[in-house]
């Protein structure tokens, strides 16, 4: 019996009159990745954000593991990851201090030095652990941003075209890494246009339009 | 030569524009009303110059007279002398550090890289920069020469005294502006100097820095005076002479032409220096120097305050940093461990001077001698207090990825976000209300006691307002609002409450004894409502 994570019921999204996301159901089960595709405009990004709680939603509710993400944040948060396009940092933090105040927050401080530097050198950033983010390159501060997600537990990931500003061989890592986080029962949705990135890792896809799902 | 002015002169177009624009004139609009407008917005800024600069030199008279009641005229000399070589320690200092000429990344690339003229390009780009520092020392000049058409006018200046008092002050400028030219393009030659080539000439910065050293000791020696307008020794009289003549001649201690002659004659040597100067100037060791600062100037003088600061905060923070060793707790002790490391790491001049004048407006509320005065302090420790207070939790709102997903419910995010803040807000302004419980016993302790709860609703007041005025599309790209004026109102409201309570309740037979516990709970209650608004509005941003 499949085991849902991530729920969202009656979720809808309007600015005004617009209706960025109309009222939508999502149940995302355990050891599952979802590709969300779509144009541009569709929808995906708002769906991402109110899923992870940055966007609060015009209607509907969200629940992490059975946890409403409102009224149990504490416990849905620390269930639930999110990675947006363009991460941004704290000025006056390095890369390696993100991190450690990321596990300090999740209290995922046990074995953090070990866990930091293998995330760090896996992909690539030990060398510049020490610099500001704002030095980083955009491709660099994605995978900051991944790494920000990494470094503490959670149940569910959603990420944001994840694989958008970086090489092909760093992109095969993200990638690598959803599979095993796959493989270990986590839930992912990410939101890509990459056809091939959604058909490589996707157990299955959801296509948006205009604040719809569509059939695919 | 013709390429540098017509790309300098469509740049400061550009900005003039912008001013224009600002004023609410549009260059489009040729309607007779628009003129009108535009002659109406200039009149009345010329107007305003003058009632501000006659406002100032009421004090200034005053300032001149206690200085050197015999003769002001010598103070007011020895006030310019001093702004102008103060300055002038400031500017050479820079000018051995960084270009004094300020390329934008465009200039960089289509300026730069070419073989123009590089003395058109240093005449070209000094006019602009000039004026904005000579704006400020041209208003110096006049409200000294007003100052002293006062003390020689009398109190009662009417109409017919405005030529001699308007002339005094023209003919003060007219000193002023030479010598202030020179003075700028010899600095600027200087910088043109250190940019010769690839590296500028050894001997430069060890040479500038004996004159800065020089100007500073004779600086020091003159304010150690007991009489500050005192003559100063021959070797300063003559050192300074091309500074002193115009200064005198200006504030009518010797003939106008004289003096004007020796002025005209600096400024001329100035730009003549300048001429020299830039002949060899690296224009692109310049825009390596300076692009940086532009964007940072270009951002100030557009109105984005937070992103200029966020440019010069890069500045200061350089690329990276050995990870810090402060010991932290897990859960809500990460925030105050990140804010500790924040406010280490990077030191802001502003910030330090915002908690000083935090610091004096308890200190004004302490030892004012009224209390209208008193009541003006608290308004502006209110102000003060609500800004500081909720500095960090703006910068922290402008990570709002990082922020909003952190495990803690909005109630006890706030509060370990703001804690700190509170914590200093209470100490600088506990310490300096200290005075008062000496002077005024009972007043003192009340202070104290309702400073933590007066000061918590304030900040979380503050807190409410940026909240009410954010949105998630402006936090995600990194922009928080500020504290409005309408959140300084509602702060000066909620303080006022418990005062006023103690104050009637004191008017109508009750001592402090009894309003006091009751004044308490009032502001502990109404900080525990400002806390739950401010949480609900973290929940419900749009």
């Amino acid at each position: 019996m499949s085991l849902t994570i991530l729920s969202a019921n009656e979720l809808s999204r309007t600015y005004g009159k617009f209706q960025a996301l109309a009222p939508t159901q999502l149940d995302l089960q355990a050891g599952e990745i979802v590709a969300l595709t779509g144009p541009n405009g569709a929808g995906k990004t708002t769906l991402l954000l109110c899923l992870s709680g940055l966007l609060r939603p015009t209607t509907g509710q969200i629940t992490v593991e059975g946890f409403d993400l409102y009224r149990n944040e504490r416990e849905a948060k620390s269930r639930l990851a999110f990675v947006p396009d363009v991460p941004r940092f704290y000025p006056e933090l390095t890369a390696y201090e993100h991190l450690r105040f990321i596990a300090m927050a999740y209290r995922a401080e046990e074995g953090f030095d070990l866990r930091a530097e293998s995330l760090l050198r896996e992909f690539d950033l030990w060398e510049a652990r020490d610099l500001y983010p704002q030095s980083y390159s955009r491709g660099m501060r994605l995978k900051l941003g991944l790494l920000l997600a990494f470094i503490r537990p959670f149940r569910a990931i959603l990420l944001d075209e994840p694989t958008s500003a970086l090489d092909p061989d760093a992109a095969n890592l993200v990638g690598d890494k959803l599979v095993r986080l796959r493989s270990a029962g986590t839930t992912v949705l990410l939101s890509t246009h990459s056809p091939e990135l959604a058909q490589r890792l996707a157990d299955r896809s959801l296509k948006m339009r205009s604040g719809h799902f569509e059939e695919d | 030569m013709r390429a540098a002015w017509f790309v300098r002169i469509r740049q400061m177009e550009t900005r003039f524009k912008f001013y224009l624009a600002i004023l609410g004139y549009d260059r489009r609009d040729r309607s007779l009303t628009h003129k009108i407008y535009l002659g109406y917005a200039a009149v009345f800024f010329v107007i305003w110059g003058f009632a501000v600069m006659s406002l100032l030199a009421s004090s200034g008279a005053v300032l001149l007279k206690n200085i050197s009641p015999t003769d002001p005229s010598l103070a007011a000399v020895r006030l310019g002398w001093l702004a102008l070589v103060g300055w002038g320690i400031y500017i050479l200092f820079q000018a051995t550090r960084r270009s004094p000429l300020v390329f934008s990344e465009e200039d960089a690339y289509l300026i730069c890289q070419t073989p123009i003229d590089r003395r058109a390009v240093a005449l070209a780009w000094f006019p602009a920069d000039w004026l904005e520092t000579a704006l400020a020392f041209w208003a110096i000049a006049v409200v000294l020469g007003f100052s002293l058409a006062e003390l020689r006018i009398g109190p009662k200046i009417g109409l017919v005294d405005l030529p001699q008092y308007v002339t005094t002050g023209l003919r003060a400028l007219a000193a002023f502006l030479p010598v202030q030219l020179g003075l700028h393009a010899l600095l600027w030659a200087t910088g043109c100097i250190r940019l010769w080539r690839e590296r500028g000439p050894a001997w430069l910065k060890p040479a500038a820095l004996v004159v800065v050293g020089l100007a500073v000791i004779s600086l020091l020696w003159v304010l150690s005076q007991s009489g500050f307008a005192a003559p100063l020794p021959p070797v300063l009289n003559i050192i300074y002479a091309p500074l002193l003549y115009p200064l005198q001649a200006g504030f009518g201690q010797m003939r106008i032409l004289a003096g004007l002659g020796a002025g005209w004659l600096l400024g001329a040597s100035g730009l003549v220096s300048l001429w020299l100067a830039s002949d060899q100037l690296n224009l692109s060791r310049a825009a390596q120097e300076t692009h940086d600062l532009e964007a940072v100037q270009a951002a100030a003088k557009s109105g984005q305050s937070d992103l200029a600061q966020e440019l010069t905060d890069r500045r200061q923070l350089g690329i990276g940093h050995a990870p810090s060793r402060l010991p932290g707790a897990g859960g809500l002790g990460s925030l105050p461990w990140k804010d500790l490391v924040q406010s280490l790491r990077l030191i802001r001049l502003s910030d330090i001077f915002a908690w000083l004048f935090l610091a004096i407006c308890a200190l004004g509320i302490a030892l004012l001698p009224s209390w209208e005065g008193r009541t003006l302090a608290l308004a502006f420790w209110v102000i003060a207090a609500g800004q500081r207070g909720v500095s960090r939790f703006r910068r922290d709102l402008a990570q709002w990825s990082i922020l909003r997903q952190l495990p803690f419910p909005p109630d006890t995010l706030m509060i370990a976000d703001l804690a700190p803040a509170w914590l200093l807000v209470m100490l600088i302004s506990g310490l300096s209300l200290l005075p008062w419980l000496w002077q005024a016993g009972d007043y003192g302790v009340a202070a104290l006691i309702l400073l933590p709860g007066i000061s918590a609703s304030v900040i979380f007041l503050g807190a409410h307002d940026i909240l009410r005025q954010a949105n998630v599309a402006t936090l995600l790209v990194g922009r928080a609002p500020e504290v409005s004026a309408r959140g300084a109102g509602l702060g000066l409201l909620l303080t006022a409450l418990p005062l006023a309570l103690i104050f009637w309740m004191e008017k109508n037979g009750l001592f402090l004894d009894s309003s006091l516990p009751l004044a308490v709970g009032i502001g502990l209650g109404l900080a525990y409502i400002a806390w739950r608004v401010a949480a609900n509005a973290l929940q419900g941003i749009e």
